[in-house]
């Protein structure tokens, strides 16, 4: 994975996990590796890897059971959250990137419309 | 978590030009530091003077809460700047040369990580690159279970693709009971590597922090970091 060297690499673990939770990647109820395994395969270090984690499991997005392994919340409240929570970076972020370029509201959702009607 | 290594007021001169100028910090178990610091900036010197091979002119260094003596070296491995082996040797011998030094030298490990580096175990020490003594180096480094992992500019030499491999093999290489430091001045290549960073210069301690602390509290990279402390000295 590739990341961005000016925001704390655990954050965007926790971003990289909770969009593959909300795209299905990984299903509700999934066992998730070993923080060992993961953070190979993040190629980060294992403390990153396990703030990432407790992170994520303060958040309730995964749970963890002792002696088991941790698992992706069944949880629908709380999947849909981390869907809004998405969606509503992604419209900010729209909105600033329209802004930048000199459109008002009207302008931008004249554009919003043209483009979801096609 | 306990500090492996304490450094308390570490002063170090050569011909009465401090080299080390009162350093003070301590490393916890379970972290990988990065020291960096530009040329000349007493990187390599504070890691000899860790490894006893300078003595401290003031000041104390403890390992594991024991002030260093000859027996800390039992618990370091330590990656020179420069090659320390033989041209007669082969890789294999080496690596018994290694086993033979260190208790803690795990030579099936060895094995596996001379196959993940890509290492001939019949070459000879005379016939290899700068490169290709480096990625030797690393793993009998890593070969050992050690509780503390001194680098002295481990990947100065060795080409991008390579670096993945050996960044994973750090990384693979400690637990919570060991330490790395790495000394570089390749600032970028470690971003995500290591947990806390040291930035001396001048041997001053400039900055001790937290990797994640900088990109939150700044929001600048390592790198953009290191460059504005040390445009400030």
């Amino acid at each position: 994975m590739k990341f961005n060297p000016t925001i704390p690499i655990y954050l965007q673990i926790m971003d990289n996990i909770k969009s593959d939770i909300v795209t299905g990647v990984l299903a509700r109820g999934e066992r998730i590796e070993s923080v060992r395994t993961l953070s190979e395969k993040f190629g980060v270090n294992l403390n990153t890897m396990q703030r990432a984690c407790s992170e994520l499991e303060r958040e309730q997005v995964i749970t963890t059971q002792r002696g088991v392994g941790s698992f992706v919340t069944e949880n629908e409240e709380i999947i849909s959250k981390l869907k809004l929570e998405m969606s509503s970076e992604m419209v900010t972020d729209f909105l600033q990137g329209m802004n930048r370029l000199g459109f008002n509201k009207n302008d931008i959702f004249e554009i919003i419309r043209k483009a979801a009607e096609l | 978590m306990s500090a492996i290594v304490t450094v308390k007021g570490l002063t170090k001169q050569f011909n009465g030009k401090p080299a080390l100028n009162k350093l003070n910090f301590s490393i916890e178990s379970g972290r990988i530091i990065g020291l960096m610091g530009p040329n000349g900036a007493g990187k390599t010197t504070l890691i000899k003077t860790i490894m006893q091979l300078y003595r401290p002119d003031e000041g104390d260094i403890r390992v594991n809460d024991i002030p260093i003596n000859h027996q800390s070296r039992e618990i370091i491995a330590y990656m020179p700047d420069t090659n320390p082996l033989f041209n007669w040797m082969n890789i294999r011998d080496a690596m018994l040369y290694y086993q033979d030094f260190y208790a803690d030298f795990d030579l099936n490990y060895a094995k596996e990580l001379c196959g993940a580096l890509q290492l001939d175990e019949r070459e000879k020490v005379k016939n290899l690159s700068k490169g290709t003594i480096e990625r030797v180096l690393i793993m009998l480094t890593f070969a050992r279970r050690a509780r503390l992992y001194l680098l002295d500019e481990p990947i100065g030499a060795i080409d991008p693709s390579a670096r993945e491999k050996i960044k994973n093999i750090i990384m693979a290489g400690i637990n919570d009971e060991s330490s790395v430091i790495i000394s570089t001045h390749l600032v970028k290549d470690i971003e995500t590597v290591v947990d806390d960073v040291l930035f001396i210069d001048k041997g001053r301690l400039l900055v001790s922090e937290s990797a994640d602390q900088i990109r939150e509290t700044k929001g600048l990279s390592i790198e953009e970091y290191y460059l504005e402390v040390l445009k400030n000295v």
